[in-house]
């Protein structure tokens, strides 16, 4: 009777231990990171009899909670790179919903602005028309400007968003520790602490949404988290910090550094998965090139429009001045350097990159090595000899005055979108027309005549009287500047009608013409200035010049146009993005499934448990009835004697 | 067995359904913007497609209205031209009119005076300024009125030049917008090869009208002095002066033309003398004195020419007693001189005309051209931006019946649960 009381006792502990991590289960089902938990019973030691072994009721072996490591870090993986996507679709998209942006983007006011120019073409003298080309001028700049504050926006938010995950993630690796002391201390008991597992896994879910993160498990229960190229975060009940450090060559750009007790390590290009990930991914790849290759379009269109503004002569017949800001290049010099460099675009931009670039000098300051980081080509040279100056994609660099050890960082393009400024405020000063015109002498025999003349590399200044005069018996013309002859232009007209022909006039510039028809022998044109008091105000040709920018290929080695490059752009950037997306959805297929998978192990299926809920209600009552039956039994024996 | 979590279920349902609202909130963005794209991530290549054809789009309106403007000032050229040719040709009448010897100097200053209108309105003509004030014949100088001069003083100057402006009409096509004042008006050659201006000529013709100049280089005369001495007076043809001589002797420098027979003071007949003067006449041509030829054409009427054609070419001064010479025929040749620089200016504002209308014909299909080129830009654009509406109203509707599933299902799902039955 007592066997089969302790018997009835021992299935009523076992039940109610089960019952209680039922309910455990029950109110735990929608807690994050919980995993299922389930009492393993065990038949206690049977009691021998001659008889054979009468059992003795059952024990509670262990409470555990189902997990598969397995899962879990499949799980972990796929959040990760889920969330290095979500964060990067998500900055990305900012940026790509406000490029080909009517009111926003580059594109249209572009097209705004070279319209205007041709409506000055049709109109030379209209004040109207070529206020209109400067208001639209200065909505090209309002432009360049729009798009260069919403980079600085969004760099700023970017910036934020580090450090707020290296708070998360400094915060959740020193919790992980803590556990993994508590988690050490709960082990020790031969039992699992299985909500202390639970908490711990789940911090460590967390940590891997924030950044890609490897762990190791210890033999004592504790969990070794490492970052990067394993930095460890996490090591048993210790924890260590990442911090943020402003990039030497720019204080708006953050390096992710790990703190070392001496040094930082910066590990920003370690930095994979999670959203830590995405946004480190996002600025190399989106954000920067954007700023860059907008700077470049900037750069591009000051420059070559300003040198065509610059052949030409405005409405009081000046030469053309600079009709936007000049853009400079920004030099980030190393704060060890002793010595300087200057860099200054060269003549032909269409060279210019987006890149930036690292200029190193050895430890003599004979050679250089620079370094063109957007693909990272290295070249080793010399510095050259005085003028020791080098020119590297579209950059002239002045190698004269660096020092022995010297590092600097050339951003070409950088700021060029924000300094992009109209230079022109009076529409008189807009430069449309030329500096020369032709006239044909009244008393030719022949049929030639001279059209398409135009200037360029104009030094300023009236031209002396220049006349062209034909000797037929040399096929050329025979040019005389100023009463000094001056050389001349072999012209034969079966080969050289309709070609350009040009000439240098020293001290004033390149002109060029075209020439049709047969000359006879003396028969001549007189070029005469066309600036100062004897400019002629309905002269348009360097309008037609300067509108002719708009589609001429003076980008990308002279393959692209403004609106090229500023194509080029928008679909990488649209590109980028949704692949992040495409890509994202994907993620999130895998990360569903994980979740499924792992959740098909861990998670509470209230079904389950109430199913669970009416057994083992029932098991416990069928214990209280054998408990009952054993009192019964020993009541039935006690009344027997009485 | 597969184990479903009760919180995996609803997160499912839930999932399900947020990406249901997610394809209904796009599909009603592109319904309610009526395009395709939102942002260039939805269709990368068809974005930069559309940046590009934005671009020649808006090139194109602007060569349209580049256009309308050529066409503006072209037209406005073209009419002023019109007028311009209208006004010659009646100056050209007024001529043929005017060199006509039944009219009286009174009657030719009259059609002189008319003739210095024209001259005026011509000029006016000239100085045309376009609908934005800038003179239509002036070259580059279009701020600056290209010609001056009035009737009164008879000199005029251009001070435009000859250059000519181009407009863009199209990629890399570009028109000329007009032509110089030198090239319409000034810098002319007139049929002997010398320089012309339209306002010289002109000006030219009415002043040797109004001063009923009579300058030939052919006229006729009768000699018909009877019986009345003409001995002692003189013609002077050309700057050389003839003296008709009875024998008594002429003044110095004179050219002798005998009226008496060698014989005696027998008056010779009028036809005698004519055929004296005609021979003295041609003498003195042939040891190249003069540049006038004479020749006996009627009894006593003779015919003079002069040997070279121009203005001015044969002059003749009268020094004899009224009667005793009468002008038969005089033929202004300056007056063709004047009526072919009149005709050379003519054909030159006609050819300019010409060129005009070609040029109108030109900006004409350019601009059917740039129409047809928008419009099929236009469809491309929309083929690659808009949406199919009824695809995607259709598609709208089939999103908004699964996401109304997507609920009920989930509603239903989450009712069951056995606690219920408990």
């Amino acid at each position: 009777m007592a066997d089969l009381l302790i018997t009835g006792l021992s299935g009523l502990t076992a039940f109610k231990n089960v019952l209680t991590t039922t309910g455990h289960n029950i109110t735990n089902a929608t807690t994050e990171g919980y995993s299922r938990q389930k009492v393993t019973l065990e038949t206690q030691t049977p009691q021998f009899s001659g008889s054979g072994y009468v059992g003795s009721g059952v024990f509670t072996s262990s409470i555990t909670r189902q997990y598969d490591s397995f899962l879990s870090t499949e799980f972990r993986n796929s959040n990760s790179a889920a969330s290095e996507l979500d964060t990067y679709y998500e900055f990305a998209s900012q940026i790509d919903s406000v490029l080909a942006n009517p009111t926003v983007g580059l594109s249209g006011a572009l097209q705004e602005f070279f319209n205007a120019i041709q409506d000055v073409a049709a109109d030379p003298t209209s004040i109207p028309a070529r206020q209109v080309m400067l208001s639209e001028g200065d909505a090209l700049e309002n432009r360049f400007r729009t798009m260069d504050n919403l980079f600085d926006d969004i760099t700023l938010r970017v910036n934020n968003r580090l450090a707020d995950t290296v708070n998360d993630i400094n915060l959740l690796s020193e919790n992980i520790a803590s556990l993994n002391q508590k988690i050490v201390d709960a082990s020790g008991k031969g039992q699992t602490p299985n909500d202390l597992l639970d908490q711990r896994d789940n911090l460590i879910d967390q940590l891997a949404s924030k950044v890609n993160v490897n762990t190791t498990a210890q033999s004592d229960g504790s969990v070794n988290v490492f970052v990067g190229s394993g930095q460890s975060l996490v090591l048993g009940p210790r924890n260590n910090q990442l911090g943020l450090e402003s990039a030497g060559f720019d204080s708006s750009a953050l390096n992710i550094v790990f703190k070392e007790q001496t040094a930082n390590v910066d590990i920003t290009r370690f930095m994979t998965g999670g959203e830590m990930g995405g946004i480190v991914r996002f600025r190399d790849e989106v954000l920067n090139p954007s700023i860059n290759t907008l700077g470049q379009i900037a750069v591009s269109l000051s420059q070559t429009f300003n040198d065509q503004h610059s052949n030409g002569v405005d409405l009081n017949g000046d030469q053309g001045l600079n009709f936007f800001s000049e853009s400079s290049v920004l030099i980030a010099a190393d704060v060890a350097n002793t010595g300087s460099l200057a860099v200054t675009y060269a003549a032909d931009i269409s060279q210019l990159s987006t890149s930036d670039y690292r200029l190193t000098t050895d430890g003599t300051n004979t050679n250089y090595t620079i370094t063109r980081l957007s693909d990272n080509t290295t070249t080793t040279a010399a510095i050259p000899g005085a003028p020791s100056v080098i020119t590297v994609d579209g950059l002239n660099i002045d190698l004269s005055s660096t020092a022995a050890g010297d590092e600097y960082r050339i951003r070409p393009t950088r700021d060029s979108a924000a300094n992009f400024s109209l230079r022109t405020s009076d529409p008189r000063d807009i430069a449309i027309g030329m500096p020369v015109v032709s006239t044909a002498t009244a008393s030719n025999t022949g049929t030639a005549s001279l059209t398409e003349l135009s200037v360029s590399a104009y030094a300023g200044g009236a031209l002396a009287a220049t006349s062209l005069t034909y000797d037929s018996t040399n096929d050329r013309y025979d040019i005389v500047v100023g009463g000094v002859a001056s050389g001349n232009v072999a012209y034969v007209a079966s080969t050289d009608s309709g070609q350009t022909l040009s000439f240098n006039i020293a001290g004033f510039g390149d002109v060029s013409f075209v020439l049709n028809g047969q000359p006879n022998a003396g028969d001549s044109f007189n070029l005469g200035d066309n600036a100062g008091n004897n400019f002629s105000v309905g002269d348009n040709r360097n309008a037609l010049d300067l509108s002719g920018l708009q589609t001429s290929q003076t980008m990308s080695d002279g393959t692209a146009n403004y609106q090229d490059v500023y194509g080029q752009i928008v679909a990488d950037v649209g590109r980028r993005t949704k692949s992040a997306e495409v890509n994202g959805a994907a993620q999130q297929g895998f990360l569903n499934q994980a979740i499924a998978a792992k959740d098909a192990v861990s998670g509470v299926s209230l079904d389950e448990e109430a199913a669970n809920l009416v057994r083992f209600q029932q098991a416990y009552q069928a214990a209280s009835q054998v408990v009952l039956t054993a009192r019964t039994i020993f009541d039935t024996l006690l009344g027997a004697f009485r | 067995m597969n184990r479903m979590s009760t919180s995996l279920a609803h997160q499912q349902g839930i999932n399900s359904i947020l990406q249901q609202q997610t394809k209904v909130n796009n599909t009603q963005q592109q319904i309610s913007l009526g395009k395709r794209i939102i942002s260039p991530s939805d269709d990368p290549a068809g974005s930069v497609q559309l940046l590009d054809l934005n671009q020649v789009l808006s090139r194109l309106e602007q060569f349209q209205a580049n256009n309308d403007y050529a066409v503006n000032r072209l037209s406005t050229s073209e009419s002023t031209l019109q007028s311009v040719t209208a006004n010659l040709q009646r100056v050209r009448e007024l001529a043929v009119q005017g060199f006509n010897d039944v009219n009286t100097p009174t009657d030719k200053i009259s059609i002189a005076q008319e003739m210095y209108q024209r001259l005026d309105e011509i000029l006016a003509l000239a100085n045309t300024k376009d609908a934005n004030g800038d003179y239509l014949y002036a070259g580059f100088n279009t701020q600056t009125k290209p010609f001056t001069g009035t009737s009164e003083s008879g000199i005029y100057t251009y001070t435009g030049d000859q250059s000519q402006r181009f407009i863009e009409i199209s990629d890399g096509r570009s028109i000329a917008d007009g032509n110089s004042g030198a090239e319409v008006f000034f810098n002319l050659q007139d049929n002997n090869g010398n320089p012309e201006d339209i306002f010289s000529t002109l000006y030219a013709l009415a002043n040797d009208l109004s001063t009923n100049r009579a300058p030939a280089e052919e006229m006729a005369f009768t000699i018909d002095v009877g019986l009345a001495g003409l001995n002692g007076e003189t013609l002077t043809i050309n700057g050389l002066t003839y003296e008709f001589d009875d024998g008594s002797g002429v003044a110095p420098g004179n050219v002798v033309v005998d009226i008496s027979d060698l014989a005696g003071p027998i008056p010779l007949t009028n036809d005698q003398i004519a055929t004296n003067l005609a021979a003295a006449i041609n003498t003195q041509q042939g040891l190249g004195n003069t540049d006038a030829t004479a020749s006996v054409i009627n009894g006593n009427e003779i015919q003079l020419l002069a040997d070279n054609e121009g203005e001015g070419a044969l002059t003749f001064t009268d020094g004899t007693s009224a009667g005793d010479i009468t002008t038969t025929r005089q033929i202004s040749i300056p007056l063709y001189d004047h009526l072919d620089q009149i005709d050379t200016a003519l054909s030159r504002v006609l050819d300019v005309r010409s060129q005009l209308g070609a040029r109108l014909n030109v900006l004409d299909s350019q601009n059917e051209t740039n129409q047809d080129f928008t419009l099929s830009l236009k469809q491309t654009k929309s083929q690659i931006e808009d949406i199919d509406i009824a695809e995607a109203i259709s598609r709208f509707n089939f999103q908004i019946v699964s996401l109304q599933a997507a609920q009920q299902a989930y509603v239903k799902v989450q009712n069951l649960s056995l606690f219920n039955l408990l």
